[in-house]
């Protein structure tokens, strides 16, 4: 049986669900993401594990036993906060040390714990120092120290790095999975970045409104999201509802492409690497004359908006140096969609 | 270059502003102080310790001395206990009608002590209504308690002063955050270890400064102990007692008393506070109000508002109600059975009887006109100015929050009953300005913190974000600096006029024939058991505090 089950569960908030009849197994030492845009339904799931929460339907499963009426501090399951919510008026020692000293550690097995999850962190040295002293970063690395101090069975992620600026953010992504790795710990994270949750995760659950959509690893869920809303939500793509007819779909009122097999459904999904440019092109089905309106360089990609017709493409090319001349915007180019790369979606 | 210029040019008249600034505080604020000290310390022969060792030696000075410490003390721990557990109640829990309750809360601070005590006299005294009520329902023989002593003074404290523990705690519990108490909860605390190790954190520093605030208006406190202290003796009505007998040395020393017992309190207190401060550096989640789901329990609690808000209004709708008595109609009865508007027609028809009103809003609006003149300038220098001598002007400002008002009042005596060069060689004491000018100085600290908090508002950003805009100086001082500082210079103002317009303490010692205020037109009504004219007086001067209090948005009480 997985470590973390949840079964069914339901929870309004003044009348509106939150979520929908939520089913989901979480292995252990897996890194589970719950991925959606602000207001899915995410963050109530992480409470309702942690036990700040209790669902109105449904039971949540750990080890085998059923924990849904146990209170939060009785549940053992670490949790990092999107604020970090660390005590402001006790230094760096005593935040890690509090869950140790509710639980009566003995004081030498205390200082030996809060060493080496203060190393694991990368903050020896910091114990006297002041929470408000401290970086957004070095926060972070309490608070994350706090949790695993007391060696939960699961660790809880709720946005944890959402408050970091860019370049932080990234160096904390890599130490986080890194000690996540190390210690082999299950950890459920949860974010609306597309990126952190493609990087990180063993496995991504991705949610709207309330429901859960599309549970995968982050390749299956963007190379075959399930529906429209995981395509766009999860990387680019040029999403197009169509009619399809024949192993052929017609988007707008001009363009029909071949697909690779009989399919059926309402939209098409094509990322924007998927299309290939040429100056000149050769007269093929899937080939469309288009004009570039405008080129963004992303530094290492290229980024091209070509109209065709009353359609906008989005298309993504590699950035390097060539000999060929470099397109300009007003040129017009051939576009070469393999019928392979289009994914037809049903809703 | 052009720079450099302009600095210099800007430097005269910034230093003629600081030199007439420190010369007015200075002159009003230390230089009286300083004089009690001395006064209480030389005699006609020099140096002298005769007027303390006559205080530790006397049994009644002592007793006065530890009767005032104790008051202190117990006024702090009934206050704390009131107001922090109805700030819990109305910010932690989801009490009915949670709203008006801490709107109604809230009252008490701009009512003036005198006119409370008054209320409380006529509600709870030896033949006030409550206590009548009372006796007869319980058909005693007796009336069921005494009001007085320690215990009238404790009553009118507990009123008057809840309200500082009320809004500093409220303000701390709305500080803390959510996620730092589930964080504790996640840890593995208990409800009771989340309440010892995380909840009294957050609110351990607004307890430290209330109590600072409760026990320095507790140890100064005089209105209370003077009308309904009977023989509990303190140190602010010894201090009278002495200047009324002409002893002044001895009042000086018992002056320096008081002050040093409050100076003593503030200081181990805000060392203690700064200790434990803390900055909460990530903005936090607000608390959710935990919900009441017991039905009894809801109900009592709907019950002890109720209670609680009777016991709050009571001695209001008393001073309206009482305005109305025609005079000579309550004498023996209980409760008073005529009615009629004799009292203010009294008032608004005799100029005698008016004046004192008249002289009180005068003296309100000058006293607030002073502290804005002062104020302005000694906050901009604080905040703004890196001054060499702004930590002077700042001690300055905020030295008569440690003095007590009775204090106060001796160090002008002691200043000014004779010439001296920061009043151009005039005498004060005697003169209609000395009660403003008095009032300026108690109120001052108030005003600046006020001031003060208004240009922290103004962030220089917005300033050049204007000039940015081609704005040019006047336009946007007219549109940036105004729109930003003027609700908090109003609301000073406010609190300044409301606090000075029923002031009676300072009033006791200083005022003449020529600037008698409407306090001390109060008292007299009432010696002359003229009590329907009295609470007319109290009346307005409610009506004007909580006109007053409506401009206030929040009202700063440290």
């Amino acid at each position: 049986m997985a470590l973390v089950v949840l079964k069914d569960i339901v929870k309004f908030y003044n009348g509106r669900s939150v979520c929908r009849d939520i089913n989901l197994d979480i292995n252990k030492g897996e890194f589970f993401t719950f991925l959606g845009p602000s207001g899915c339904g995410k963050t109530t799931l992480l409470r309702v594990i942690a036990g700040f929460i209790r669902p109105e339907q449904g039971a949540v499963f750990l080890n085998g036993k059923d924990i849904t009426a146990w209170p939060a501090e009785k549940r053992k399951v670490g949790m990092v906060f999107q604020n970090y919510a660390l005590f402001p008026y006790m230094n760096v020692y005593d935040n890690i040390a509090y869950g140790l000293k509710i639980e009566k550690t003995p004081k030498k097995d205390e200082e030996k714990r809060v060493k080496k999850y203060l190393e694991l962190v990368n903050l020896q040295g910091y114990e006297e120092r002041n929470i408000s002293e401290l970086s957004g970063g070095e926060q972070q690395r309490v608070a994350l120290a706090r949790s695993l101090v007391m060696e939960p069975e699961i660790l809880l992620l709720d946005e944890p790095l959402s408050n970091l600026d860019a370049r932080l953010r990234d160096k904390m992504r890599m130490e986080l999975k890194e000690i996540q790795k190390k210690l082999g710990i299950t950890t459920i994270f949860v974010t609306h970045d597309q990126t952190e949750a493609l990087t990180m995760s063993d496995r991504i659950a991705v949610f709207n409104q309330g429901n859960c959509i599309q549970v995968g690893t982050p390749n299956e869920i963007y190379l075959r999201p399930i529906n429209s809303f995981v395509a766009a939500f999860i990387g680019d793509t040029n999403l197009f509802e169509g009619t399809i007819l024949n192993q052929k779909v017609t988007i707008g009122s001009h363009v029909t492409l071949l697909l690779s097999e009989e399919d059926e459904g309402r939209y098409v999904s094509i990322r924007p690497q998927d299309i290939q440019l040429h100056k000149k092109g050769t007269e093929n089905p899937n080939n469309y004359i288009g004009e570039i309106q405008s080129i963004k360089t992303h530094g290492l990609l290229l980024e091209y908006d070509i109209k065709v017709s009353d359609l906008l493409f989005k298309v993504i090319t590699l950035n390097s140096l060539t000999d060929q001349d470099p397109l300009c915007v007003g040129e017009t180019v051939t576009m070469m969609i393999d019928p392979r790369r289009i994914r037809v979606l049903k809703s | 270059m052009i720079e450099n210029l302009k600095n210099q040019k800007s430097i005269f008249p910034r230093m003629i502003l600081t030199a007439l600034l420190l010369w007015i505080l200075v002159g009003l604020i230390l230089y009286p102080a300083l004089k009690t000290l001395s006064v209480s310390l030389l005699d006609g022969d020099g140096l002298t310790f005769s007027n303390y060792l006559k205080i530790i030696q006397t049994e009644a000075h002592r007793m006065a001395l530890k009767n005032t410490i104790i008051l202190g003390i117990l006024t702090v721990l009934i206050c704390g206990i009131i107001g922090t557990s109805l700030a819990f109640l109305v910010h932690f829990f989801e009490l009915p009608f949670r709203k008006i309750i801490d709107k109604l809360l809230l009252l008490p601070i701009v009512l003036p002590g005198l006119i409370i005590v008054f209320a409380f006299v006529q509600l709870y005294g030896e033949s006030g209504l409550v206590t009548k009520t009372l006796q007869t329902l319980l058909g005693l023989e007796e009336i069921p308690y005494h009001f007085s002593g320690l215990k009238g003074i404790l009553f009118v404290h507990a009123y008057t002063q809840y309200v500082y523990f009320y809004i500093n705690v409220s303000i701390a519990i709305k500080h803390i955050d959510r996620s730092v108490l589930e964080a504790g909860r996640n840890l593995g605390a208990s409800k009771f270890k989340i309440f010892t190790t995380v909840i009294i954190p957050f609110i351990k520093p607004a307890l430290i400064a209330s109590s600072i605030m409760t026990f320095m208006t507790g140890v100064g406190s005089f209105s209370a102990p003077s009308i309904i202290g009977g023989g509990y003796k303190v140190m602010t009505t010894q201090i009278l007692l002495s200047k009324a007998n002409n002893f002044m040395d001895m009042a000086a020393a018992q002056v320096i008393l008081l002050t040093i017992i409050s100076m003593v309190y503030l200081g181990v207190f805000r060392f203690y506070e700064n200790k434990i401060q803390f900055v909460s550096s990530v903005k936090g989640v607000a608390i959710q109000l935990i919900k009441i789901d017991h039905q009894m329990v809801k109900s009592l609690l709907v019950i002890f508002s109720f209670v609680l808000v009777m016991i709050i209004i009571l001695p209001i709708i008393a001073i309206f109600v009482l305005s109305f008595v025609k005079p000579g109609t309550w004498m023996i009865e209980i409760y008073p059975k005529e009615f009629s508007f004799d009292n203010y027609l009294k008032l608004f028809s005799k100029s005698r009887v008016l004046a004192p009103f008249v002289n009180s809003m005068l003296m309100a609006s000058l006293t607030a006109l002073f502290c804005m003149l002062v104020a302005i300038p000694s906050s901009y220098m604080i905040v703004k100015t890196k001054s060499k001598m702004k930590i002077f002007i700042e001690f300055l400002v905020m030295l008569p929050w440690a003095i007590p008002s009775s204090a106060i009042a001796i160090n002008m005596i002691n200043a000014f009953n004779r010439p001296s060069i920061f009043t151009g060689n005039k005498i004060l004491i005697g003169s209609y300005m000395m009660l403003p000018i008095a009032y300026f100085v108690s109120l001052l600290p108030l005003m600046v913190r006020t001031t003060t908090i208004s240009l922290q508002n103004l962030n220089d950003t917005y300033i050049e974000a204007s000039k940015s805009l081609g704005a040019n100086v006047f336009q946007t001082f007219r549109r940036v600096v105004l729109p930003i500082v003027t609700p908090g210079l109003i609301g000073g103002v406010m609190l300044i006029v409301i606090r000075s317009i029923g002031e009676y303490t300072m009033s006791v010692f200083l005022y003449t024939v020529g600037n008698k205020p409407i306090s001390i037109a109060m008292v007299n009504a009432i010696f002359e058991y003229d009590i329907g004219l009295a609470m007319a007086y109290g009346a307005l001067v409610v009506i004007f505090a909580f006109a007053g209090s409506l401009f206030i948005g929040r009202i700063p009480t440290r």
